[in-house]
């Protein structure tokens, strides 16, 4: 998987609702050192469709599976609970690396509580610089470290 | 517990109705049967005496009698003159004959003449001669006593021969006396005592009594029944008449006369058993009885009456109190009386009614507390959360700047400014909404009669511009005159309209309407706009839910909390019919009777 690097960009979505943070996560993931290709949904709802490929992103080309999903909690329509939830009762998904985006450690405590199979929990930018710190290790973690589920892989790189 | 207490009220009252019923019985009674005891017993001991006396009567005239009928036969006849023969005849004839007196005969076992010296001149006897000499053996000490003394006649002591089986009382009689000298000769007789038997058992029928006769020391000399004499029973008598043992045993009440005759003392007894004599009391005493047990079956009745009368009820109360104990507040009492037990009961009905009330308000505005409690919890966590989001993104976008402005990156210092005024007026929107919301919550409502359709004049005037620029179209029904606050009620047509307006993607129209429902006006705002998932029509009314993201619509999520505030202040309910993509119709009740205001 070490060899990844430089040949494959990882693919990221990242869903978030606030354009701010949105912009902060995309700043943070540019001063990575990994190459990343970031596709970002507004809401929970997106993130599903985006996820089964229905309504906008059919095309698997401009709408590819991630690698890695970055999810905020507190969103309108649908909210990164429910989307933890719909992925954990989807045989294609269980296995999906996501890391939740928090602002508080009672959202984290509440996600755990679910059991909702999430990898890790990356609480949002305070100090932007301690962000990209969290985002370097996190990358670092998944991207070089984790032998990730070959299906998965496969999908990415379609 | 329970037992207990129902247990000795019960014991109580029997004993109560008890005492009450039978200790006067008790009382009179007793002094009733004392009284008619001592009554009885003095009674009787005077009819006792009566009878001893009467009999003492018989007794002494017996004595009398006998004697009288020798002192006849010395005055009329010259004894010492007359021969053997002639004497023997006349003693034989007062011995076996009848004599002028009518007494019957056999009263002399025999009759002697003796002369001065006491030697026997004539003997005539029942018996024969020789018995008539051995009876007589035992009597010749007596004669010397005559001589002792002066005497018309004189009683030798009673004497038991062994010979006959019969007490024998010797008289002598002194013979006719010149000039005061020693008489010449006596007569003497062994007198039958068994002859006074009959006499004794005379007075001894129709009194139910016994008389006997006791001789000096005790012992009975005759009595009704020979075999008693015969026995030779003595009998010891009490010191004063009354209740003793009788003589034959048993109790008895005895009384006495003492007769004095001829030298001799005699005692003459009456009994009667103590049962005849106080045969009244029994009797009495039997009635009283029977008087007793109608009375304790009575006031069993009684008392058992009074027991389903007050122990019932006095049970009932006590489970229904202890069920209130318990917490059932709802229990009653019936009992369908107008006495005191019956007010007690409806007293009780009227504490666990108003209990009841206060209970159920109290779990009511507990229900409530908690609520609120709940949605301040919420709303204080909700609130804070979201004043930190800008607050975060001021702090990381100032870092940003500072480091985009050292690079000197134009572009990206411009974007940075950007979402740094953003956060700030998202800041300012936030503190401005909390602010509108606390006040539609604590502000003092001024009600007054208000013609809604002037609230929705000046929301629209305010949201004129929005209006405008949106190219929105409102369609208005007349609306109704209500109670309620002019403001706050504007406040809820604005941003109930103003929310229309943003959660439409093009030109929306917003329909305006009241009907008239069952309990009240149902008040309309609806509009063509992206409606909203049933899913999420509770949760729209809580501060700071917003379904859209934040690049779509502006606003912070208090509009329609504050709608809520103020239509419950206002006695109403707030609540959406909406389906995703098909418009939204909010609607809400006003009902402004018996609220704050």
């Amino acid at each position: 998987m070490t060899e990844d690097r430089g040949e494959h960009s990882a693919v990221i979505l990242l869903v978030e609702d606030d354009p701010g943070d949105q912009e902060l996560t995309k700043r943070a993931l540019e001063e990575g050192r990994f190459r990343n290709d970031l596709y970002i949904v507004e809401n929970g709802r997106e993130a599903l469709d985006y996820l089964y490929r229905e309504g906008k992103y059919e095309d698997p080309a401009s709408s590819p599976t991630p690698d890695l999903i970055l999810l905020d909690l507190n969103m309108p329509v649908l909210g990164g609970k429910e989307v933890l939830e719909k992925l954990q009762h989807h045989p294609d998904f269980r296995q999906m690396v996501v890391i939740v985006l928090t602002t508080s450690n009672q959202e984290t405590d509440i996600v755990r509580s679910y059991n909702l199979g999430v990898k890790s929990f990356i609480t949002k930018p305070v100090d932007f610089n301690q962000f990209v710190q969290i985002v370097r290790e996190v990358q670092k973690y998944w991207f070089q470290i984790v032998v990730l589920p070959p299906t998965q892989r496969c999908k990415g790189d379609g | 517990m329970k037992m207990n207490l129902k247990g000795s009220l019960r014991a109580k009252l029997i004993l109560v109705f008890l005492s009450l019923a039978i200790i006067p019985l008790l009382v009179a009674s007793i002094f009733i049967g004392y009284f008619s005891y001592s009554n009885q017993l003095n009674q009787a001991k005077s009819v006792q005496k009566l009878i001893a006396l009467r009999a003492s009567e018989g007794v002494l005239s017996f004595f009398r009698n006998s004697t009288l009928e020798l002192v006849t036969l010395i005055q009329t006849h010259e004894l010492l003159a007359m021969n053997h023969g002639e004497l023997d005849e006349l003693l034989r004839l007062i011995i076996f004959g009848k004599n002028q007196f009518g007494h019957e005969p056999n009263r002399f076992l025999q009759l002697r003449i003796l002369d001065a010296s006491g030697a026997t001149k004539v003997v005539a006897s029942i018996d024969s001669p020789e018995v008539s000499e051995k009876e007589w053996s035992a009597f010749e000490t007596d004669f010397s006593l005559v001589t002792q003394r002066e005497a018309l006649a004189f009683l030798g002591p009673i004497r038991y021969p062994l010979e006959i089986a019969e007490p024998l009382i010797s008289v002598f009689l002194p013979l006719e006396t010149y000039n005061g000298e020693d008489p010449e000769g006596y007569i003497a007789g062994l007198l039958r005592l068994q002859k006074i038997w009959g006499h004794l058992e005379r007075f001894s029928i129709g009194f139910r009594s016994t008389v006997f006769l006791l001789n000096e020391r005790g012992r009975v000399i005759a009595h009704p029944d020979p075999s008693v004499v015969l026995s030779g029973i003595t009998h010891q008598l009490p010191e004063s008449p009354g209740v003793g043992t009788g003589l034959l045993g048993g109790l008895v009440l005895e009384n006495w006369h003492t007769i004095n005759f001829g030298g001799q003392s005699l005692v003459i007894v009456a009994e009667q058993p103590i049962s005849e004599v106080i045969s009244l009391t029994l009797e009495f005493a039997s009635t009283l009885g029977a008087v007793m047990l109608v009375a304790i079956i009575l006031s069993g009745l009684i008392s058992l009456w009074v027991m389903r009368d007050v122990l019932i009820p006095m049970e009932k109360l006590t489970n229904a109190i202890r069920q209130v104990g318990k917490g059932e507040l709802f229990t009653r009492v019936y009992l369908h009386r107008n006495d005191e037990i019956g007010y007690l009961a409806n007293q009780f009905n009227e504490m666990t009614t108003s209990l009841d009330d206060h209970s159920t308000k109290l779990k009511g505005s507990n229900l409530e507390l908690q609520r609120m409690n709940r949605e301040l919890d919420e709303f204080s966590y909700v609130a804070s959360h979201d004043l930190q989001e800008p607050l975060r993104k001021l702090r990381a976008f100032g870092g940003l700047l500072l480091k985009d402005l050292e690079n000197n990156d134009r572009e990206r210092v411009e974007k940075d400014i950007r979402f740094i005024t953003d956060s700030v007026n998202h800041m300012e929107k936030l503190i401005q909404d909390l602010l509108s919301l606390s006040r539609s919550s604590r502000a003092t409502l001024s009600v007054e009669p208000v013609a809604l359709d002037t609230c929705v004049d000046l929301a629209l005037e305010s949201l004129s511009l929005l209006l405008e620029e949106r190219r929105a179209n409102v369609v208005r029904e007349q609306l109704p005159v209500v109670n309620g606050d002019k403001m706050q009620l504007t406040q809820v047509y604005q941003n109930l309209v103003s929310n229309a307006i943003k959660y439409h993607p093009g030109s929306p129209t917003v329909w305006i309407s009241a009907d008239q429902a069952e309990l009240g006006w149902v008040f309309g705002v609806k509009d063509n706009g992206t409606g909203i998932h049933p899913d999420y029509h509770a949760q729209i009314f809580l501060p700071f839910k917003r379904l859209h993201g934040r690049s779509e619509h502006e606003g912070t999520g208090m509009g329609l909390a504050i709608c809520r505030k103020v239509i419950e202040r206002h006695g109403g309910k707030i609540w959406v019919e909406s389906q995703e993509g098909e418009g939204a119709h909010f609607k809400f009740t006003i009902d402004m009777k018996g609220i704050e205001s």
